[in-house]
Order: C-alpha cells, then sequence, then structure tokens
C-alpha cells in the first residue's frame, strides 16, 4: 500500500486501475478506537498510547487524503454508467455511419453517361 | 442515491461521509463518559460506517465496470479517428476530381460551341486561301524574296495606311490649314529626316475626302465622294496595290 502511495506522489495524473485505490479505512478506525479505550494502569505506557493514537489519526487523514487523490485518477467515472452507455453508444453510431459513409464512397457509381 | 451524479462524485462524497462518521466515533469515544453516546446510537454509528464502506466498495467495483467501458470508448474514438481521416482523405480527392473535371468539362463546353458556331457558318477551304492570297499579295505579311533598297513591295504599312491610324488621325484635329505641315513634320520624322516633295501634298481626313493644299495652306477637294463605303473600298485597293505607295518612299 505504502508503495502505490509513494508511486502515485510521483505521477499525479497517470490514469489508475480500482485495484491500486486503497480504501481499507475500517481497520486504522478500529485500532484507533480500542487504543482510546483500553485502560492502562501505567502512565508511561499511556502517553505512549496516547502519541500512537494520534500518529493513527493523522494516518489515516493521510489516507483518505490519499484515496481522493487515486479515486480523481480512475478512468471512465467523470459520468455514471447510465450516461457513460450513452456516450458509447454515441460512439458506436458515430463509428458505424462514418463505416457507411466510407462505403458510400468507395462504392459510389463513377461515372453517369445520361447526359447527350 | 442520486443516480445523476458522477460516480467519481459519489467515490468521493462516500469518503467525506466514511471521514465524518470516524471522526464521530473517535471524538466520541476519547469524550467523557458523561458526554458518551448510549450503546445503541454507537452501535448506529458503526453501522452506518459499515454501510458506507460497503457502498464505497460497490461504487469502486461499479468503477472498475465504467474503467472497462471507457477501454472500449477509447478504442472506438481512436477507430472513429482513423476513420475521420479516411472520409477526410477521400474527400479531398474527390474534391480533387471534381476540379478537374469542371475544368475539363468548361473546355469541353467551350469547344463544343465553337463546333456548333463553325457548323452554323461554314467557310469553305478556296475561300480562306483565296483570302490568304490576297493578303499576301499585298506583301502586307513578308517582303517578296527578290526585295531590293527601292522596291515599295514592303510588309509595313504604307503612307497612307499610317495616316488612317491614330497618330494620322491626331494631325487633323488642328485648324486644316495646319494640317499639312504637321503631316510632313510627321513624315520627316518616321522617314528619318527626309522632307516630303511638293507630290504628297494629300491629306487625308476622317470624312473620306481627299484634299490638296494649295499656296497659302487652303484645301480643296478633289475627290467629292463621302461615302464610307467606298472608302473602304478605295483603301482596300490602295493598300493591296503596292504601286500606290508615296514617292518619299521610294527614294
Amino acid at each position: 500500500m505504502e508503495n502505490n502511495t509513494d508511486h502515485s506522489d510521483q505521477n499525479n495524473f497517470s490514469p489508475l486501475s480500482v485495484q491500486e485505490v486503497d480504501v481499507d479505512f475500517l481497520p486504522i478506525v478500529y485500532e484507533i478506537i480500542r487504543s482510546v479505550e483500553r485502560d492502562f494502569h501505567d502512565n508511561s505506557a499511556k502517553a505512549r498510547e496516547s502519541q500512537d493514537c494520534s500518529q493513527k489519526v493523522l494516518e489515516l487523514q493521510k489516507k483518505f487524503d490519499v484515496a481522493r487523490s487515486q479515486i480523481k485518477r480512475l478512468p471512465g467515472i467523470d459520468y455514471n454508467k447510465q450516461d457513460q452507455l450513452k456516450q458509447f453508444e454515441i460512439l458506436r453510431t458515430q463509428l458505424r455511419l462514418k463505416r457507411e459513409l466510407l462505403q458510400k464512397y468507395r462504392n459510389m457509381c463513377s461515372f453517369e453517361t445520361s447526359f447527350k | 442515491m442520486a443516480s445523476h451524479l458522477s460516480t467519481k462524485d459519489r467515490l468521493l462524497s462516500l469518503i467525506d461521509d466514511i471521514e465524518l462518521i470516524a471522526k464521530e466515533m473517535i471524538e466520541v469515544s476519547i469524550a467523557p463518559k458523561s458526554q458518551k453516546l448510549s450503546a445503541a446510537d454507537h452501535a448506529q454509528l458503526t453501522d452506518l460506517l459499515l454501510a458506507k464502506d460497503a457502498e464505497l466498495k460497490k461504487t469502486l467495483e461499479l468503477a472498475e465496470e465504467q474503467a472497462k467501458i471507457q477501454q472500449k470508448m477509447n478504442e472506438l474514438k481512436a477507430e472513429v479517428d482513423n476513420k475521420d481521416q479516411d472520409i477526410h482523405h477521400l474527400q479531398r480527392q474527390l474534391k480533387d476530381a471534381e476540379q478537374i473535371l469542371a475544368t475539363s468539362l468548361y473546355q469541353a463546353r467551350q469547344k463544343l460551341a465553337s463546333i456548333v458556331k463553325s457548323r452554323k457558318r461554314p467557310v469553305s477551304s478556296e475561300d480562306l486561301i483565296k483570302f490568304a492570297h490576297r493578303i499576301s499579295a499585298s506583301n502586307a505579311v513578308s517582303a517578296p524574296l527578290s526585295w531590293q533598297p527601292g522596291d515599295p513591295r514592303r510588309p509595313y504599312p504604307t503612307d497612307l495606311e499610317m495616316r488612317l491610324g491614330m497618330i494620322g488621325r491626331l494631325s487633323d484635329l488642328p485648324v486644316n490649314g495646319h494640317t499639312p505641315s504637321t503631316l510632313n513634320e510627321l513624315h520627316r520624322i518616321t522617314t528619318g529626316g527626309v522632307p516630303a516633295p511638293t507630290t504628297n501634298q494629300f491629306t487625308w481626313h476622317p470624312s473620306g475626302e481627299l484634299h490638296m493644299s494649295v499656296g497659302g495652306g487652303n484645301s480643296v477637294a478633289i475627290d467629292g465622294r463621302g461615302k464610307d463605303a467606298h472608302t473602304q473600298e478605295d483603301v482596300e485597293v490602295m493598300s493591296t496595290d503596292s504601286s500606290s505607295s508615296s514617292s518619299s518612299d521610294s527614294q
């Protein structure tokens, strides 16, 4: 995951696949809550846990930011699926029409010798 | 879920939601016990977080599908661009062909028109040859092979023909009395300083009358024919007849 993050920092505009997006927030949230709710008798251990906890909160915050920037690099999600399918259909129609036009040009009657 | 939102916006808003819920849960957990939520509320918040996370995963699957569609669309776009280039190429060729055809059609029409014109008014080759003979008989095209200095037959205009031209007519513009002297001057320039002899005192007027200057510059009409047709005939005869040139030329 860290490698992915470094990679994304290097090129912020290249398209990314969905598998590369890191959205595993729940484990960190769980760890933060668990460490907050844990009771410590030893003060030094409590202070260390508190430091770890704030570290994890920062990590979570960073994870959210990275996930946002990764999502912005995902291809093909500028429209919802219906609109995307419509666009796809439009492109297919365009291609069909262009093919027909080319065919028409190619099969064009070479010369009409009807004039007298 | 608002279906009009783009998948990207949905994903981003889901992340915002998860961030908000997570923060809320962390804040609640570190809050003093008096401000803590009840277990039911906490469970509800946890459920919401889980639901949002599940929705995020589901939307990411949708994003994956859309990425595949996007890939297909890119291929389609490339193909469409390719066809576009083909079409442009073909259109340019057709335009060129049209241009060439239009030009040749225009030329062919011109040719047809001249064919029709020539069919309406046929000219026999005999007439053409006769006319050619008439032109060359006056040595107007080239001097005869046996031409010698002093030979009046030559391919440049005769004095009379010169007088019919623009320069000759210019000299007619002033008062009649001055005309002969002006003409003489003109003649002197054209013949290289040789003064015009006394015989060259005929003045050609646009009216077609031939005048002869007498003494003090008064001109007397010696040919009363004023009709253009006769004049034209006269000129033709004079020009074709090589002996009609002025004596100054023969010197």
